[in-house]
């Protein structure tokens, strides 16, 4: 088995800044990341400052491997993982945990249907392969993220037919006490605003939309919205979606990690030290995985995990780590003010709320929001009993999908807490895994 | 004091649950307790393996009478627990282990059993013609099968609230103790009394035994099993093979179910259990090795480890306790107890009510254990 000193799970922000910080003090670091290239999300294919990132932490003398698929990691922080033909497993004495956000998964009627698809999932497409849907398409969702998508793909002259704006009244309102923190970050840099600014002048904006439905037979056709004044429908091939990130929890459910319920984000997010260290563990989580602060908390949360972990291995003494991280720390603390902003801006939607019983919760097992009632009604009073009694989180995905609202339905139907609730016990493998990789496993 | 109920039943896993069943079916007033939920551990966790083909000599007059009630379940609680009469085979994979199966055949038939019998690799090929070519030929029974463990479990549960037994879950049972010629379950919440009590404790039995001084070498062990994603059909009955450890089934939804008894890493104090890569990694080589076609590019979505009681020879307790006549224990099962578990709880009531049974259940007794 091939040993290190740390071990990091994900090339993206987060990251590379902990694998160049650490490398830089003399760790032996490797960093896994199932891409075939450094980045992740926010970075990918070395945009922003992911390609720089990337060089200087190769140059500090971390070992990256690509197209890496970790499928398990035990409490003894070994770290199994597959590189498409065969299975390898890494013990690590330290393992920084950067395996960032995904979107959040949104169900409503329809939007199984091939042609919907997150904005994430349209903009890693478009940043990997440059592919960029032509004219006849919708988006929809609340966020600083479809903007940025929209104002993007404008630009390249493949504006979308319409935005139907999701967020919720009055989140302006209750974002602007936050709004004095906000300013002058580069995140809203004016000439960001204006760029969205005259993408939205050039495109029809739906606002105030509390319901969508995707309409179609073998794939979407046209997506009915429901705005306070009526119905509108909309003829389309293509629904982009997008309410928001979450942060990626499995690996942390796998170790055990206790996650709390942050109700204005609505998310989960796993508990932490101010260094990003799980309590008594040699375990650190960085960036959005730990809670979504956005790329320029997250560069500053992997260096802060990368001093920490310097320290706990004794290279770095508590002096040094002292007066680094707590500089760091103020620097989060800004970037977390300009967080309070957007948090408040745009508050997430209750996944769970009205959901109509036809509507899949699942869609790997094709389990519905009735079937999931259904479970509860006959005793599940949890995910994971409601998983053996309907396959709800079963399939492909193992739950990756379905996890949050299968949680959120859950809470809202038993009328408990989410922190009471939990999540679906996560399993390995984490990603699907072919059985010639696993029984190949190096021993 | 007064009594809670007629008779407590600590563990409301399949084991416990056919006791509170048969028990209420009799007449009497059951309680359940469970310390997480029905078929959290090896009940739910197996592989649903309906299995008298190669069983221990002790446990096969059990086993086939358990296939028996497996046919009619529908019967016993509402509902066919996905149990079908798939048959069971163990393949040969060389002369050597052909002539060993043969040999048990031959055995068997000896002392008065012929439910098992050898097939010729042309009629293995018949009949499962996606095994691999080497194997030489196998032992069956034709009306073994397979059964769904979490909808069994949930039948059985729902079986047992319906002959208004209450199953308490969550409620973890911390000692059995005797007392004013009854029996006192003590558990985290409080303290139930009854004249009868069943330790159907699992993987921990043997520490609840240990309270009366009946002692049982138990070993909680975390045991391993892998599922694929749907795959077309390509295999009907159960598989096992003479030369190596495994388990291999397909059900109904298309997934493969891979099992064979290689151990994980088991916490009974915590309840939970986690995997060792490289006995996936052999259990895994071991499903290619018998069906390398269908399994070339097959994927794995998920794999588990149930905690499970073992005892010393992997035969299970069920006896009579020897501290108290009111006490039954039905415990370390080891790993192939979920066939006989529609059994055992008649057996189990049995010895609470001294009713005559035609089964030997001398293998079974503690004492045996010095």
């Amino acid at each position: 088995m091939e040993e290190t000193e740390l071990a990091i799970i994900g090339a993206g922000p987060a990251g590379l800044t902990a694998a160049r910080a650490a490398a830089a003090r003399g760790l032996a670091v490797v960093v896994l990341d199932e891409n075939p290239a450094a980045g992740g999300q926010v970075w990918r294919g070395g945009a922003g400052g992911g390609a720089e990132a990337f060089a200087r932490a190769e140059r500090a003398g971390a070992t990256f491997r690509f197209g890496a698929t970790v499928w398990d990691v035990t409490a003894e922080n070994v770290i199994a993982w597959s590189d498409g033909a065969k299975s390898r497993r890494l013990q690590a004495q330290a393992i920084l945990v950067a395996s960032g956000s995904m979107e959040r998964p949104v169900a409503f009627k329809g939007w199984t249907l091939p042609g919907v698809m997150g904005v994430g999932a349209l903009q890693t497409a478009f940043k990997s392969g440059g592919v960029v849907p032509a004219g006849d398409w919708v988006m929809a969702g609340s966020g600083p993220l479809p903007l940025l998508v929209l104002a993007e793909f404008a630009a390249k002259g493949c504006k979308p037919k319409a935005y139907l704006d999701t967020t919720m009244r009055g989140g302006l309102g209750g974002a602007l006490p936050y709004l004095v923190g906000a300013i002058g970050k580069p995140e809203f840099s004016r000439g960001l605003r204006l760029l969205v600014a005259r993408a939205l002048s050039s495109v029809k904006v739906y606002r105030w939309v509390n319901e969508i439905e995707a309409l179609g037979q073998d794939r979407i056709e046209a997506v009915v919205a429901t705005l306070g004044s009526g119905t509108v429908r909309l003829e389309t091939p293509l629904l982009a979606v997008h309410e928001g990130v979450v942060p990626q929890t499995a690996i942390a459910r796998l170790l055990g990690v206790e996650h709390r319920w942050n109700e204005l984000r609505r998310a989960f997010e796993p508990v932490l030290d101010a260094h990003g260290r799980v309590e008594d563990r040699m375990l650190w989580i960085a960036g959005d995985g730990a809670g979504i602060e956005g790329e320029a908390s997250a560069v500053l949360q992997g260096e802060i995990a990368a001093f920490d972990i310097g320290h706990a291995l004794e290279r770095i003494d508590t002096q040094t780590r002292d007066r680094r991280c707590g500089w760091l720390r103020a620097q989060r603390a800004r970037q977390q003010k300009l967080r309070r902003f957007i948090d408040h801006r745009y508050p997430p939607p209750e996944l769970a709320r009205g959901l109509e019983d036809e509507v899949i919760v699942c869609r790997c097992e094709r389990v519905t929001a009735g079937a999931i009632r259904a479970a509860i009604a006959e005793g599940a009073t949890g995910p994971n009993r409601i998983k053996t009694f309907t396959r709800c989180g079963m399939g492909l995905c193992q739950g990756r999908m379905c996890g949050l609202l299968l949680s959120e339905l859950t809470a809202l139907t038993t009328k408990r807490r989410m922190d009471e609730v939990g999540a679906l016990r996560i399993r390995p493998p984490l990603k699907p895994v072919r059985l010639a990789e696993l029984a190949g496993l190096e021993p | 004091m007064s009594p809670d109920a007629d008779l407590i039943v600590v563990g409301g896993g399949l084991m416990g649950l056919s006791a509170a069943l048969h028990a209420a079916k009799a007449g009497l007033a059951v309680v359940v307790v469970e310390r997480d939920w029905p078929g959290r551990h090896a009940s739910g966790a197996n592989a649903g393996g309906v299995r008298s083909l190669n069983r221990h000599d002790a446990e096969i007059p059990l086993a086939r009478a358990a296939v028996g009630m497996w046919r009619e379940i529908e019967a016993l609680v509402d509902d066919d627990c996905g149990f079908a009469a798939s048959g069971q085979v163990r393949v040969a994979e060389d002369d050597a282990q052909a002539e060993l199966l043969q040999a048990r055949v031959a055995r068997l038939e000896a002392m008065g059993y012929d439910h098992e019998r050898w097939i010729d690799r042309a009629e293995l090929g018949a009949r499962v013609p996606a095994i691999a070519q080497h194997c030489t030929g196998a032992i069956c029974v034709d009306d073994d099968g397979h059964a769904d463990p979490q909808r069994t479990t949930r039948a059985f549960a729902a079986a047992v609230q319906q002959a208004g037994v209450a199953i308490e879950a969550g409620v973890t049972a911390l000692a059995i103790e005797p007392g004013g010629g009854a029996l006192a379950v003590s558990t985290a919440t409080g303290r139930l009394v009854a004249p009868l009590v069943v330790n159907a404790a699992g993987a921990w039995g043997a520490g609840l035994a240990g309270c009366l001084g009946d002692l049982v070498p138990l070993r909680p062990v975390a045991l391993q099993m892998v599922v694929t994603e749907r795959l077309a059909p390509f295999v009907r009955p159960v598989i096992g093979s003479a030369g190596r450890q495994l388990s291999f089934k397909q059900v109904p939804t298309g997934q493969v179910v891979i099992g064979g008894g290689f151990e994980g890493i088991a916490d009974a104090a915590t309840g939970l259990s986690r995997l060792d890569h490289p006995a996936l990694a052999q259990n895994v080589a071991n499903a290619r090795a018998l069906f390398p076609g269908p399994l070339a590019d097959a994927r794995i979505l998920r794999a588990w480890a149930g905690i499970e009681g073992v005892t010393a020879d992997g035969l299970p307790v069920i006896d009579r306790s020897r501290a108290h006549p009111g006490l039954v224990h039905a415990f370390g099962f080891s790993a192939h107890g979920f066939a006989l578990s529609p059994l055992v709880g008649r057996l189990v009531v049995d010895l609470l009510l001294d009713r005559p049974s035609n089964l030997d259940l001398q293998p079974f007794r503690l004492d045996r254990f010095p």
